[in-house]
């Protein structure tokens, strides 16, 4: 029913958990390149790093493992490209929660839609445009 | 505070049961997904409401008095409505993306008059009204989220609750 059976649920976990491990991958880069100082790199990164071990507690011994390394969109040479795509990261992720909360029950759901919020408000701090619809392309 | 469905709305939700039933698809929301429970229900002689579509009701009231909240401080603080009219289309367009989901020829019956939240007549004051609405509107609608059967129609309400946790953070920076 409505693809909301254990299976999709599962699936939808493990593309979050994906996405989480990328934006740890990306955040790292970011907080490298923004320096120590700066305490929303930080703060993203901390929190993308919890959500990453939150899901892979939740999905337990199946939970996909990190790849080595990620392709970045763009070279991040300096500032302002490490924080476009940090804005990038928080989209991304953003989108994924919005199909895990469709995709998902109960506390899993609860979690994905909390997750959506942070990556929508996060994403501001970035230089991300409020939108009507955060994670959606068409609501 | 108009958050909650009032008893003519749930009816009205209750009323349109048969014509989701009977045509069975909706775009994006509630009716679609399990009208194929439908016909058993009608069978037994029950006439349930969809909890789905008890819940865009109660959505759609608090959509509706969003809009109108917006437009009220909008029309009596002029210095405001720059800034505030992205916030505005947005609560519109949510108003019509449940429109959407509604099932076809169906009406939640959201009543278009009802009460808004007082307005202040200080600007600091009118922002601090919105910004208590924007934050009660993004737990409600978590929480409703969690609620809805559908999937698709608790994706909707995932995203704008996240629109209006934005909009809180858009009015922290606006100018009182």
């Amino acid at each position: 029913m409505g693809g909301s059976d254990a299976a999709s649920e599962r699936e939808a976990l493990q593309e979050a958990l994906e996405a989480e491990h990328a934006a740890v991958y990306a955040y790292a880069v970011v907080g490298a390149v923004l320096g120590g100082d700066d305490t929303q790199a930080q703060a993203a990164y901390a929190v993308h790093r919890d959500r990453r071990d939150a899901l892979i507690a939740m999905i337990g011994a199946e939970a996909v493992p990190a790849e080595p390394a990620y392709d970045l969109p763009f070279e991040v040479a300096g500032p302002a490209p490490a924080r476009r795509l940090a804005a990038r990261v928080e989209q991304r992720c953003a989108t994924v929660y919005a199909h895990a909360v469709a995709r998902t029950t109960a506390r899993n759901r609860a979690y994905a839609a909390r997750a959506l919020t942070d990556c929508a408000v996060r994403g501001l701090i970035w230089g991300n445009d409020p939108e009507p619809f955060p994670g959606l392309r068409n609501p | 505070m108009p958050a909650r469905p009032s008893r003519r709305t749930v009816l009205a939700a209750a009323v349109i049961l048969p014509a989701a039933a009977a045509t069975g698809c909706s775009l994006s929301g509630p009716a679609g997904e399990r009208a194929a429970t439908r016909p058993d229900e009608e069978a037994a002689g029950r006439s349930e409401v969809d909890p789905d579509v008890a819940l865009l009701a109660q959505v759609t009231v608090a959509t509706e008095a969003m809009v109108r909240l917006y437009r009220e401080v909008s029309r009596r603080h002029r210095g405001l409505r720059r800034e505030l009219g992205p916030l505005l289309r947005a609560h519109r367009a949510h108003a019509r993306a449940l429109g959407d989901a509604a099932p076809p020829g169906g009406d939640v019956g959201a009543p278009r008059t009802g009460a808004v939240d007082e307005i202040p007549g200080g600007r600091r004051a009118a922002l601090r009204t919105l910004r208590r609405a924007e934050r009660r509107s993004a737990d409600e609608l978590l929480g409703l989220a969690g609620e809805a059967r559908s999937g698709t129609f608790a994706r909707l309400l995932a995203s704008m609750a996240a629109a209006s946790a934005q909009h809180v953070v858009v009015l922290d920076g606006v100018q009182a």
